[in-house]
């Protein structure tokens, strides 16, 4: 369904970025896209941005994924920054239904990737300071643990346990409630 | 330009997030991290170092670490201590959530009795703290027990804090027990706060001046004349009448320059509560008002009762989101509410009256064109959820069609039964779709497979979540 989907063309207009990762491939980004990241937010704000915006701690492959989550999500965050001047944004107004139900299925599909490209985004997230995204991720690996013991979570992600039995069983001890 | 180096990996600034996204949560002061086994990913490694097989939850820093452990419920994050030394004082250095809301399954509940156990174990701060009312069954002093709780130094500088007492071990003459004193001693940190069950004793005594607070739930609470909550910072308000025993007499919004939005639910609001709104100059947001002509909501001289327009004298222009509903839809009242709240963009209206013919016609034959210029309509978008295209529904579907000019989108929320091509084609021509008023406006006859919640389960986020512009947007969703 066509709703909010303006944005691109009025960020179109809009000065773009270019983010340079630490393989040195080159993205151009709208700002709109670019200013999810509030670190680069604070280098446009301090015009540190002319000749792209080098990257040295993300990957091109993660910072495609990372770029194409900003593009979608842009537009959506257009009324959270400046809160409190929201409500009287128009297209704060205008996200529809269908345009958060189709933000959500983007969400499911985006964080479709194994493990290491999790953690890569998760890097990338905090390293760039995006918090919906950030939030995203850390949320995946939450519900990955939930419910589970902490011989499961070992197992899972390939965790050594370098607690001795006494250290595990004053752990048990202490926080009873937990292991009951 | 050069590249600023920015503090690799962990930065303490603006990423912790809690799983309330409008709120701000608290910055974790954790101890200095340990250097990550396995470098940050700043070099594509060859494919064989990239199994699955590899620890590769170890290569995230101790704070991302804390931050998906305060994700999890409280007694899978007090287990996460005995994976492996490195997590062993995470859990403690990450500030206690405890949301007994939620339902991790059966065999991890948490007992009340377990809860001074956490408590202890727990050196604090406080994050969140959020006890329901089966926590309180039959619990014949509740202050007190949520006292015991709230003392504990776990506790410290909380954000937030949602508890409801039972209603039902008590009479009705009885007064409601108070909120706990030691609410007071988290006045100067809660951001969220969420009242059930309990009354506000009179006078000064049941005055909380609550300072950063940003969210205040009323949940069938008695409020009387002259108890206050008090705080600037508020933005937003939510109250919900579920129970008839408990009556929210007054309630006062004075001086509220944040408030974004005034959210009611329930439709057991008491005959005689009166919510005032003084000043609010921000609040753009208001609904769903109750279709019984309760409660009676101020704006000054302009008074409503429920859905009902009383009196529309004075003109409130921040309002631009509104959700009503209906036994019966009437347009001569939506143009009432329509006059007092000029700038209102997106309407939401629900209609509780199934498959009976309406009285109201909402024929629209004697207005003239001074009329309708005079009312300058700027609906951007109308929802009308459960419209069943009688004449009544039509004729009210009509006029914005024919009369709103910057229409962007009308959706009508239609049965299962109607959701079908040749009834959608008939509906269009009855509405006169080809001359509508907007060129560019959208018309949806849409239907919702989803059974509508109960607003427990959407409170926080259709009352309180601020990311989202419009509170309405899941408004066929909502009970």
């Amino acid at each position: 369904m066509a709703s909010a989907g303006s944005g691109d063309e009025k960020a179109a207009a809009a000065a773009m970025i270019t983010l340079i990762s630490s393989d040195n491939e080159k993205f151009e980004v709208t700002e709109a896209t670019a200013t999810l990241s509030q670190t680069i937010r604070h280098m446009i704000e301090d015009g540190c941005t002319d000749g792209g915006v080098p990257l040295p701690n993300v990957t091109s492959k993660i910072l495609a994924r990372v770029i194409e989550y900003c593009k979608k999500h842009a537009t959506a965050a257009a009324g959270e920054e400046g809160s409190s001047s929201s409500f009287s944004d128009a297209a704060f107004l205008e996200v529809d239904r269908a345009f958060l139900e189709e933000l959500e299925e983007f969400d499911d599909a985006f964080l479709e990737v194994d493990r290491a490209t999790l953690f890569d985004l998760i890097l990338a997230a905090n390293y760039l300071d995006i918090k919906g995204l950030l939030n995203l991720t850390c949320q995946k690996v939450a519900d990955s643990v939930k419910g589970k013991t902490p011989e499961q979570i070992r197992e899972m992600y390939n965790i050594v346990n370098d607690l001795t039995p006494e250290e595990e069983a004053e752990i048990r001890r202490e926080t009873q409630w937990a292991f009951e | 330009m050069g590249f600023q180096p920015i503090k690799s990996g962990y930065t303490e600034s603006g990423h912790a997030s809690s799983r309330f996204p409008n709120t701000k949560s608290p910055k974790p002061t954790p101890p200095p991290p340990p250097p990550p086994p396995v470098a940050m990913a700043t070099v594509p490694r060859g494919k064989e170092s990239r199994r699955e097989g590899d620890d590769h939850i170890s290569r995230l820093p101790d704070a991302i670490l804390g931050e998906i452990i305060s994700r999890l419920p409280t007694k899978d994050g007090g287990r996460t201590q005995a994976v492996a030394s490195r997590w062993r004082h995470l859990w403690r250095s990450v500030p206690l959530s405890i949301d007994l809301d939620e339902d991790p399954g059966a065999w991890r509940l948490i007992q009340a009795g377990e809860i001074s156990g956490i408590l202890s174990s727990h050196h604090g701060p406080g994050r969140r703290f959020s006890v329901p009312r089966r926590y309180f069954d039959g619990d014949a002093h509740p202050a007190a027990t949520l006292d015991g709780w709230l003392r504990s130094p776990a506790l410290d500088g909380l954000r937030e804090l949602e508890f409801h007492y039972d209603l039902w071990c008590r009479s009705p003459t009885q007064p409601p027990p108070p909120p706990p004193t030691s609410v007071c001693r988290f006045s100067s940190t809660l951001r969220v706060v969420s009242f059930g069950g309990c009354g506000f004793p009179d006078g000064n005594a049941g005055a909380l001046h609550l300072p950063p607070l940003e969210q205040l739930s009323l949940l069938n609470v008695k409020i009387s004349e002259s108890s206050l909550i008090v705080s600037r910072t508020i933005r937003s308000i939510g109250v919900r009448q579920s129970s008839g025993s408990f009556k929210l007499q007054r309630l006062v919004i004075q001086d509220a320059p944040c408030l974004e939005r005034l959210i009611l639910c329930g439709q057991h609001f008491y005959s005689e509560m009166v919510i005032s709104v003084i000043s609010a100059p921000k609040l753009y947001a208001l609904g769903q008002l109750p279709v019984e002509g309760r409660p009676r909501l101020e704006f000054g001289a302009t008074v409503f009762l429920g859905s009902r327009v009383v009196n529309s004298t004075m003109v409130v222009p921040n309002v631009k989101v509104l959700a009503l509903t209906y036994m019966d839809l009437s347009l001569d009242m939506v143009i009432e509410f329509m006059k007092c709240f000029p700038c209102l963009e997106n309407l939401y209206i629900k209609m509780t009256k199934y498959y009976i013919e309406s009285a109201e016609t909402n024929a629209c034959w004697n207005w003239d064109w001074n009329f309708i210029s005079a009312l300058d309509i700027r609906i951007k978008k109308i929802v009308l959820t459960t419209y069943q295209g009688n004449m009544a529904h039509v004729n009210f579907a009509k006029f914005f069609v024919l009369y709103a000019r910057v229409l962007r989108s009308m959706v009508l929320e239609v049965d299962v039964r109607n959701d079908n091509k040749a009834w959608i084609e008939r509906q269009q021509k009855m509405l006169h779709i080809e001359n509508r008023a907007s060129r560019g406006a959208r018309f949806d006859f849409v239907h919702h497979f989803a059974q509508p919640l109960s607003l427990e389960y959407l409170w926080s986020e259709q009352v309180h979540d601020l990311s989202t512009g419009d509170p309405f947007v899941r408004f066929d969703r909502w009970a």
